[in-house]
Parts: structure tokens; sequence; C-alpha cells
């Protein structure tokens, strides 16, 4: 049917224009040339781009950073959501939901005053840790979401029949629901830690001098005019977390 | 304390000093007085938001909400129909689904950043102009209103089409074909059937385009260049260049009033089944 | 020596209504007890407050005479057999046998759980996962797993609803082989009063959060105590305020001498092999229903007979 085909057409082209700008920046990324004139292949931009010491400090920050917060928020957000699970708490999800809604830059300057402010008090400059603070208390919602939405077609009855056969709460969570469920905290582990990585502006404001991020270095090299090496660290990036997006994605559907 | 309380302890402390602690401070900061070498001070005073009414902050607080409406409204447009074709495509849906998502969670700065490359006057679409002589000059395609437009629909696109996807998945597909049996046209079906029973899906698309449009800095920030100023770059400015923390304190405060109005109007009608939206 | 179970007067309240309006039962140790009732009578509460799984508003529960209630599920020497059965998924068979054992650090888990599992005739299927099972394996599974920690009290939610109704005769016969077999009290929860009466030594019936009667099968079939229990375990014809059920009425064409009997007209007839339902009206218009086993003459709608009943059958209840 015309119609069929006129559909099918649209989505292609909905599609492409949602992921040509992407390939579109990979591509390029290969031009031996510095512009939009296809020069030839090469690993040129790839090789500058990793000899960079800039770059690579950014990216080992990055790396230490997303880490750390993403194994805080996985445990937190999982304990989280057993909670909530179990029985719901108002002012909890309000707040996760707040930080959800809460536009990135007013989160950044929140944070950043707060820092600033409060902790002035306690002669807390502004570092790694305050990032990872910062990027704990953004993931945690999502963290939340994900195991909460696993937990919702968990059965309740196998906590209890642990408990049950002599397994206190504890040991009926850690022993029975936590294998249940690790497929989604893994999916949630690995949300938390590209959502992280790839946060620009609440790093940007509570960043100290000397805690560069990978997203502040590509920001920073964007503004200054489009070069082929943001192209190829681009590149990198998009690989990256498409794969581990995809990884989370799959681990989501196996329960 | 019982085991549940000690699991949502983590996260109570955290939502507490590093969610609700940090909004609390702003709002605070938004009714004090600048001072001399940045930060606030007293007396407390509703001066910030009075400022708030000079025209200049008015015609930016009116064009972050004409440009938010502007990029939910095309995505509107370009996205119900590509969500009626997934629902509609069989053992391809979550396939389908998955390629308009993975853009999505590949980095926003990336895809942001994307559009640079290709907009720009030594950009993708200026050089094969240029080459096939159809300008003479390079055309100024970035760096304006329509570029951060273009950025919006490009970021949030997918902020549509998921809930509506969700909505229409779910639709019976005896309906339509009730209808058709009664004598409508497709064109009738789609307004008077489909379209209503995915009014809540629409609805909550819109918000969830509508805020993080309203609150979007990098998006502007990278595409308008320094001319198009919407509400996060006023208020990203005055806490760095501009170094007056009350009044961008208080440009937030209405940031997140309206996105809040937004929210709860939605949550309020017809439109949305009780429970909210997608997340 | 106590009873191994003794509930008095438990109340349960829930936000909103009273589920348990003062239950009161004693098990003795060893026995085969049922609780049934249609659903919403407070049976699966009663359970689960013995279980611990939810907390008592007032009353007692006494395990051999030790007072319960303030004991969490893993404290209490009961174990309870789920309705769904509640196996553990990322485990095998032996490893869902052998949970509890492990968690009172018991020696020789393996051995134990193996012996539990050949009781239930499981042991080829040890390393087989709950997925893998069919619904009647998964449910001895089930047993295995209570029974090996040897409770006080075994608590069962309605254990043969699941089943394909060809082998739930199979599993209730399997079910009373096994508490005799190893003497362990069970305490049955079920809506189906066939097979409470089938399975117990002691039955309660349960309505509307209490029990109306607890007492044998016989007793509770032949003597019930209110109308409830009457009609809940089978077929009663209510007149003239007696009840006699349709097996102990008999049909003739002339109003037999020394017995009760009543003039009523045929209005239809089922026949089901092994007995034909007779549907009767009487002359004061109310429906009757009388089974016919042999020599059933031919009855034509219309018919006027008698019906008669010996009056040791009748049923006086308010």
């Amino acid at each position: 049917m015309i119609r069929q085909r006129a559909a099918a057409i649209y989505a292609a082209l909905v599609l492409a224009f949602l992921h040509l700008p992407l390939l579109i920046l990979v591509v390029f990324s290969f031009n031996s040339g510095r512009f939009t004139v296809w020069e030839g292949f090469s690993l040129h931009w790839y090789q500058t781009a990793l000899a960079d010491p800039a770059l690579a400090e950014a990216l080992l920050n990055s790396v230490a950073i997303a880490l750390a917060a993403a194994a805080l928020s996985t445990v937190i957000g999982t304990f989280a959501a057993w909670g909530l699970w179990r029985r719901a708490a108002p002012a909890l999800s309000g707040s996760l939901y707040l930080s959800l809604v809460t536009p990135e830059i007013v989160t950044g300057i929140a944070l950043l005053a707060l820092f600033q402010g409060v902790f002035r008090f306690l002669h807390l400059p502004l570092g790694m840790h305050t990032v990872i603070l910062a990027h704990v208390a953004f993931s945690i919602a999502y963290v939340t979401i994900v195991v909460s939405a696993r937990l919702r077609h968990y059965d309740r009855s196998l906590e209890e029949a642990a408990m049950d056969l002599g397994a206190t709460e504890w040991r009926a969570f850690l022993r029975v629901t936590l294998p249940a469920i690790a497929p989604a905290v893994a999916a949630a582990a690995l949300l938390a830690l590209v959502v992280s990585f790839d946060d620009y502006v609440i790093t940007s404001m509570v960043a100290g001098v000397d805690s560069e991020t990978l997203p502040m270095v590509i920001y920073a090299m964007a503004r200054r005019g489009v070069s082929p090496v943001v192209n190829a660290v681009s590149a990198i990036v998009v690989v990256v977390f498409g794969t581990l997006i995809v990884v989370s994605q799959r681990l989501q559907e196996k329960t | 304390m019982n085991l549940r309380a000690w699991f949502l302890l983590p996260a109570r402390v955290t939502a507490l000093l590093l969610i609700a602690a940090p909004l609390a401070v702003m709002l605070v900061y938004s009714f004090l007085t600048r001072g001399d070498y940045g930060g606030v001070e007293q007396p407390f005073t509703v001066e910030n938001y009075q400022r708030l009414a000079d025209p200049l902050y008015l015609g930016i607080l009116w064009r972050s909400i004409w440009l938010s409406a502007a990029a939910t409204a095309i995505c509107a447009l370009l996205g119900f129909p590509l969500a009626l074709y997934i629902a509609r495509a069989g053992n391809r849906k979550s396939l389908l689904l998955q390629l308009v998502l993975l853009p999505f969670w590949t980095s926003f700065l990336v895809r942001t950043y994307a559009w640079l490359f290709i907009l720009r006057d030594t950009g993708l679409v200026n050089t094969a102009l240029l080459k096939m002589h159809l300008i003479g000059a390079p055309l100024p395609l970035l760096y304006n209103e329509g570029a951060v437009l273009l950025g919006l629909v490009y970021s949030f696109l997918p902020f549509f089409v998921l809930p509506v996807y969700a909505t229409l998945e779910r639709l019976d597909p005896s309906l339509p074909e009730a209808a058709a049996d009664l004598g409508a046209h497709p064109a009738a079906i789609l307004r008077r059937i489909i379209l209503p029973l995915a009014a809540p899906g629409i609805g909550a698309g819109c918000v969830l385009v509508f805020v993080p449009c309203l609150g979007s800095w990098l998006t502007s920030d990278l595409l308008g260049g320094g001319k198009t100023v919407m509400l996060g770059n006023l208020v990203q400015n005055q806490f760095t260049t501009a170094r007056d923390w009350p009044f961008g304190a208080a440009a937030s405060m209405v940031l997140m009033l309206i996105s809040a109005a937004v929210l709860l109007l939605l949550r309020r009608s017809p439109v949305l089944p009780a429970g909210g939206g997608a997340a | 020596m106590p009873a191994v179970l003794e509930l008095r007067d438990v109340v349960k309240d829930f936000p909103g209504h009273r589920a348990l309006h003062g239950v009161s039962m004693t098990l003795e140790r060893g026995g085969f007890y049922s609780l049934v009732g249609p659903s919403g009578c407070g049976k699966t509460t009663t359970l689960r407050l013995i279980g611990g799984f939810e907390s008592l508003t007032s009353g007692q529960i006494l395990l051999n005479g030790h007072n319960v209630a303030p004991l969490r599920p893993w404290q209490r020497d009961v174990s309870t057999v789920f309705q769904n059965y509640a196996l553990f998924p990322h485990l095998t068979a032996l490893g869902n046998v052998e949970f509890g054992l492990r968690e009172r650090k018991v020696p020789n888990t393996s051995a134990r759980a193996m012996a539990a599992l050949e009781m239930v005739q499981l042991g080829g299927s040890r390393d087989r996962l709950p997925a893998q099972l069919s619904g009647g394996e998964r449910q001895r599974v089930a047993l295995a797993r209570s029974l090996v920690l040897q409770p006080q009290l075994l608590l069962l939610d309605e254990p043969l609803a699941a089943l394909d109704p060809r082998l739930r005769g199979e599993m209730r016969a399997e079910l009373k082989a096994m508490q005799r077999k190893t003497g362990i009290t069970f305490l049955l929860v079920t809506h189906d009063q066939e097979e409470a009466l089938s399975l117990s030594g002691k039955l309660a019936v349960m309505n509307a959060g209490q029990i109306e009667q607890f007492g044998t099968p016989e007793d509770i079939y032949h003597r019930p105590a209110t109308r409830f229990v009457a009609g809940f375990v089978g077929t009663v014809n209510w007149f003239n305020g007696v009840g006699v059920r349709p097996e102990f009425t008999r049909i003739a064409a002339a109003a037999p001498p020394d017995c009760p009997s009543l003039r009523a007209t045929v209005e239809s007839s089922q026949f089901l092999g092994h007995l034909t339902h007779l549907h009767l009206r009487l002359e004061t218009g109310a429906r009757v229903m009388a089974h016919a086993t042999v020599d059933v003459p031919q009855l034509t709608e219309g018919q006027s007979l008698w019906l008669h009943w010996h009056p040791r059958h009748e049923m006086r209840l308010p």
C-alpha cells in the first residue's frame, strides 16, 4: 500500500535526521583535512587526541569521578528503590522527582552556592570531591527509577518465603532479592556511569581549577572553534557511550 | 529502626543535603542583596524579582517560552507520525525504538557540537552549497534562534516519541477497525479515534519536551552564540561574569516556578492519566 | 503437653475494615487441619498471622504454649508453603531445599536436602532450576523445602489451586501420605470444601472473619452449626424452617405413611449418569432439588409427586 510505503519513508527520514549528525561527525573524524572537504582517510586526529596530555588527564578525571559517583549512587539508589517498593515515602520520591525536573543549570548553581557558602565553614574547596557529590546527587534518581521498574515485577512472596525459612529481612534481601534484580542494578550502574561521564553543565559549575573533566575539555575546544580533534574525541565518546547504553538496555530486558 | 528505614537513610540524607538544601539556599539568596565581591549579603529584598519585570529580562523570558513552545510543536508534528509508525511496526518495534533512543543516550555535548560542525560557515552545509555553486557566500546558519530551535528539536525529539509510542502501543487495534467498519475514512479515524486516545501520551510528551527546553543552557550557549539568550544562559551569566548571585537565584526560581506550573497543569488535566508522565 | 497451636480471640484490623473478629482455635500435634471458607473470609489472613507476615491487633497466638506474636517469621518454628510456591528462581531444586538449612548453619545441608527431595520423588531433578520444572514438581520442591526444616507446624496456602484438576486428586493423596509419614501438624487453607473434607481430621469453616464451626468432616457435614456451614459444604434444601440435603430426599408417587413429606411438581431433570438431579417445585412455590439414583421412573414436566425424607436427616438451624 502506498500509505505504508510513505510512512516507512517518513520514519526513515526522521531516523536519519536523528542519526546523521553523529555519523557525519564520526566520518569526518577520519578526514585527513582540517575542514569539511574530504581530503582522504587518516587517523591523524585520533593520534593527536590520544597524545594530548590535557585530554588524557581530563579523561582520567572523568573516569575516576564516574566510577566513584556511579558506585555510590548505585548503592544508595538501589537501597532507596527497595525501601520505596516496600512502602511509599513521598518526601523522598518528591525530592528525586525534583532533581529530575530541575534544569541542570539551576542544579549546578544551587550546588555551587551550597558548596561555597556552607562549606566555607569546613574549608572545603571545590574539586573532584565536590564533583562526585554533585554527580551522586543527580544520578540517584536514575538508578532508583531503573531498579524500581524491576522491583515492580518482583514477587514479594519470594522474600517472605526466605524469611519463613529462617532468613532475616536483610539476609532475605541479600540472598534472594539482590540476585534476582542484579541485572537491573548493573544496568542502573551503567546508566549512572554514562550520565556522570557526559555531564558538562553541573560539573563546570562545581569543579575546581584542577579537576577538569573530558566534557569540560571538549566544550572548551568546541568554543574555540571547530577542530577535527574534537571530532575524533567525540567519535570515541559516542562509540563508548553507545556500547555501554546498549549493554545496559540488554541487562534490563534480561529479567 | 527497621530495615526499610536503614535502606532509605542514605538516599534521604543525600536528598536533604544535596537536593533540597541547595534549592533552599537558592530561595534564600533570591531575597538577598548582591555583595561587593560577588556572593550575597543582607538586607533582604524583593528587588531581584522586581528587576525581572524589566523589559530586557521579560524579553528573555518570552524568548525562552516561545522557543520551547516552538520546539515542542515541531517535535509533536515530527514525532507523532513516527510514534504511530513504530507502534504499528510489529516485531520491529523494539529495534526501531532503540534506534530512536540511541542518539539520545550518547553525549548531549557531542550531539550539540555536531550541529556546530554542520552549520557553521565552513561547515558541511555551507561547504556543499558553495561547492555546488548554489550560493556565493556562506549562509549564517549558526548563532541565531533558528539554530537553537533546531538543536532543541534534535535533542528532545525522542522525549516526545517515547510516551506517545507507549500510549499508542496500548491502543486496542480493534478500535480503529471498528471505526472503519462503521464507515470512517483513515483521516477521520485518526482525528476521532486515535488522536483522542493518544492524548495522554501526547500531553506527557509535550511536557517532557517543553520543560527541559525551557531550562536548557548548553544548546543556546553553543548554537546561539552570545546572541540568543535563554533563561538558562541568563542564570548562568549571573553566577559567572555578572557576579550577581541574588538576581541569578531569582531568575532560577522563576524558571523553576514556570516548569512546576507546566508540570502541575498536566497532572491535573484530564489529558494525563493519574500518576503523571513517563518516568 | 500443650497443643501445637492455639489461637485465642485473634483480632486483625486493616485500615478501613476488620478482617478477623476474634478467632479461636486449637490444633493438636500430628493432625491434618484445614481452614476453609469463601474468598475474603479471613482464612489467608489467619495463615499469615500464624506465619508472622502480619501482626496481630489483639489476641494471642501460642505455639507449643509460647506466645509467638512478637516473633518475626524467621524466628518462628512454623513453615509456609506459598500458593505460588515462591521457589527462588536463581537456585536449583537442591539449592532451594537447602536454603533454610543454610540459614541455620546446619551441617550436611546437601545430604539432608537430597533426602527431602527423594522423599517427594524429585531426587533426579536436583540440579534443575524452577523454570525447568512443572507445576506439580515445583509444588513438591516447595513442600520438601519446608519439611526438611521439621517445623512444629506446616502452613499450606491453597497448595492445590494452581494445579491441573487431574493432578489435584493425586496431590491430595500425596499430601495426606506426607503428613502421616512425617507426623508434622499440617494446616491447610483452601476455598474448596471437597479438599478440606477429604484431607482433614478436623476443619474450621470460616465466614466474614469468624470461625463458624470447627469439627470433624462428618460433624461439619451432617451436623452443621449454622446455615452458612450447611450451605458451604454441600447443597441443602430449605423449606418450612427445616433443611434436608438432596441425597436424603426420595420421591414417590404417593405420600408414604410414617415420614415427613410434601407434594411437589417436576420442573426439570438432569441426567448425570450416576445420578439424576430433579428440580421440583413445592406447593409453597419453593424450589427444591432432589437426587435420584437407581430406578428413576420416567418423569414428565409438570408431573406431580411426593417428596419424602427421614426426620433424622433434618437440620434445624436459625
